[in-house]
């Protein structure tokens, strides 16, 4: 039956070729536009190398210190991340950095650079591509030796087209032995950096002994564990550990925070941080995110879709003989009902692919034009599959109802050409 | 009754009305379009069905046809009493046992001509593509159209349209042919020319057809004619 179904919504469809086009646009743009912003989404959300452990990694970031007088957001010291989230079970690696940004002159060209200061883990947890030299080491940042790795763009900006090996970079004051270089990764994602030195250099025995509000803090974490089922047992023991800190030299009382993973971090981001908010650091901000884009989609699909389920209202009554004829000879409602959902997900289904072919073809755009810096979009599979069952949900949306309807008209009253003849 | 007395009571009858009654209810007004139908029909007989406009024909012949359910009455198909049956049952009988004719042909005009006969066989179990195919080559040639079986409806004039509502209403070969003034859209010429199909279907094959007709001419070719003014019966 699905095959005689399939092949009717075929011949109605070419045989209706105004009717199919001006669908078609209808369908394959929204799907188009809600592809791309997917697969941005999608990028940011699974991003590429070097994010490929990403899976098992939660981040600690921004946390919420309680005193009597007042609240601040900030990302805690160095020894918070140290004496506390290091030591939580489960954990398998462990990587502490913080950043700042250089003004350097190379070349006489005034450049701001971005430092991501790290420990030898770090190299270990994200799996960047080295395109010269290897990554500095845990004994090279315990030994304070002054090396660094640079990105793609920073060798150009430097050494255009030559070896950046065994060259220096200076930063600020310090001058620094180039030991590597790697891949630049997308701006927008946040382990990308122009340069990278080790974190022992500039540690002070207040970022290593301080907790919160105890000088500037700025640092962060990223915690590596052996298994992806392990990160919840982290996160409690992440939440259990928070009443036990001490707080060396404030008036802090208590904190609130989370380890979250990567999508979680830029839920939280998306969302804001507000003092006021009493349940920071214990909220599912990823789950949020996704329900707000979801209905976000739902919202944004709404309009085309009540258009479309019109125009198969219009387009159903004007088949009212061809439904009277058909249950005439035989056919139930179901059948009826079957064939125009056939029909109209045969209809969207071509939409939605037309809608990955446009998405896929802004996405190269956006990536060549450098919308989002280093970063390559692309409808991947898991795209695909979620705008193939958007498009299928657009074509029952659309084509339930209307069939319904119609199925249901008594066949004297179709035959007489509809519901208002 | 029990189902042997209901056998043998209506023996020959394809079909049987006794007391039918149709009425047309809306807000304001209640119009009886049918009132106390006692009609027996039986096998290979041809009987035509005339009356003035309005008179309660096309009722009648849906009712027969099962397309509309009577306010009122019994009504047996070969014995069956199918006023109490299920939609989907209905919609089965309608497809084994009674072919459709109608005044103003109701072809699918997205559908080829042989996509449009195959259309009664779609809802048949058991039958593969090409069974179906030539079943509908079948009825194709016997109203004559074997030539156009790829053309549009569009593409054909009316008799030629006619004709491939005949084929479809054959197919499935039904016991019982229903037709709704099949000529009343079609000049005499052509109008002769599905007469002599529908006759040749009768004479040949033993269909057994009511038909709708306002032509006292068509009517008298029939075996007996039934006739109705203002919902009742009057011969
Ligand atoms: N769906 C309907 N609702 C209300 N009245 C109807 C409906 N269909 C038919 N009628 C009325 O029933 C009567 C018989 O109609 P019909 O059987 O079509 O007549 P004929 O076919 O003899 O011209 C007419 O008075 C018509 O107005
Ligand atoms: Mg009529």
């Amino acid at each position: 039956m699905l095959r005689n179904y399939l092949l009717l919504a075929w011949k109605v469809l070419l045989r209706r070729k105004f009717f199919t086009f001006i669908s078609l646009v209808g369908i394959s743009l929204t799907l188009a536009t809600m592809l791309v912003v997917t697969a941005i989404i999608d990028y940011h959300a699974n991003p590429p190398r070097p994010y490929t452990k990403q899976a098992r990694m939660l981040f600690v970031k921004s946390v919420m210190g309680k005193s009597k007088d007042f609240t601040t957001i900030n990302e805690p010291h160095y020894g918070f991340h140290d004496k506390y989230v290091r030591p939580l079970p489960g954990v398998e690696k462990f990587s502490i950095q913080t950043e700042s940004t250089f003004i350097t002159y190379p070349n006489g060209q005034k450049t701001t650079l971005t430092a991501k200061i790290v420990d030898g883990v770090f190299w270990e947890i994200f799996d960047f591509e080295f395109l010269e030299g290897a990554p500095f080491t845990e004994d090279d940042n315990q030994q304070r030796r002054m090396v660094a790795v640079v990105s793609e763009k920073t060798r150009q900006r430097y050494f255009g087209d030559a070896s950046a090996l065994g060259k220096s970079i200076t930063l600020g004051s310090k001058t620094y032995r180039i030991v590597g270089v790697a891949r630049d990764v997308a701006s927008s994602l946040s382990v990308s950096g122009d340069v990278w030195y080790p974190v022992s250099i500039d540690l002070t025995p207040k970022d290593r002994t301080g907790v919160l509000d105890e000088g500037a803090g700025g640092f962060t974490s990223v915690i590596l564990a052996n298994n992806a089922s392990d990160l919840p047992s982290i996160q409690a023991a992440f939440q259990a550990m928070l009443p036990t800190v001490k707080f060396a030299s404030s008036n802090i009382e208590y904190m609130q925070a989370a380890a979250e993973t990567n999508f979680g971090v830029q839920a939280q981001m998306f969302f804001g941080f507000d003092s006021e908010d009493k349940d920071y650091g214990k909220r599912d901000n990823a789950t949020r995110l996704i329900a707000l884009l979801m209905a976000l989609t739902l919202g944004f699909m709404a309009l085309p879709a009540i258009n479309l389920v019109n125009v198969n209202v219009s387009r159903i009554l004007e088949r009212a003989s061809e439904i009277g004829v058909r249950k005439a000879f035989g056919a139930s409602s179901t059948a009826l009902v079957g064939q125009f959902i056939v029909e109209n997900l045969v209809l969207t289904i071509i939409g939605g692919a037309i809608g990955v072919l446009l998405a896929e073809a802004v996405l190269l755009w956006i990536t060549s034009a450098g919308i989002f810096p280093n970063a390559v979009f692309h409808v991947n599979a898991r795209v695909a599959v979620y705008a193939l069952g958007m498009s299928a949900v657009f074509g029952l949306l659309s084509g339930v109802l209307p069939a319904w309807k119609m199925a249901r008209l008594p066949i004297v009253q179709s035959l007489k050409g509809g519901i208002n003849a | 009754m029990t189902l042997q007395h209901a056998q043998t009571l209506t023996k020959a009858a394809v079909l049987e009305l006794a007391g039918i009654e149709k009425i047309y209810r809306t807000d304001s007004l209640e119009t009886v379009a049918l009132a106390n139908i006692n009609i027996s029909i039986q096998q290979g007989e041809f009987v035509s069905i005339m009356g003035p406009s309005g008179s309660g024909k096309s009722t009648l012949l849906n009712v027969l046809g099962l397309l509309d359910a009577p306010s009122k009455g019994v009504m047996r198909l070969h014995g069956m009493d199918v006023t109490k049956l299920k939609e989907n049952a209905i919609a089965q009988v309608r497809n084994q046992e009674i072919g459709f004719i109608f005044q103003s042909f109701h072809l699918v005009n997205d559908l080829r001509v042989l996509d449009n006969v195959e259309i009664p066989l779609l809802y048949r179990k058991g039958l593969s593509g090409s069974e179906r195919k030539q079943l509908a080559l079948e009825a194709v040639q016997q109203v004559g159209l074997s030539s156009r079986t790829k053309h549009f409806p569009s593409q054909l004039s009316g008799g030629q349209q006619q004709r491939v509502a005949i084929a479809r209403a054959i197919v499935g070969k039904p016991k019982l042919l229903l037709a709704d003034e099949p000529t009343g859209n079609l000049d005499s010429a052509m109008g002769d020319e599905i007469m002599n199909i529908l006759h040749t279907l009768n004479r040949e094959h033993g269909t057994t057809i009511a038909m709708v007709t306002h032509d006292e001419r068509l009517a008298a070719q029939t075996d007996r004619t039934i006739r109705i003014f203002d919902g009742q019966q009057v011969a």
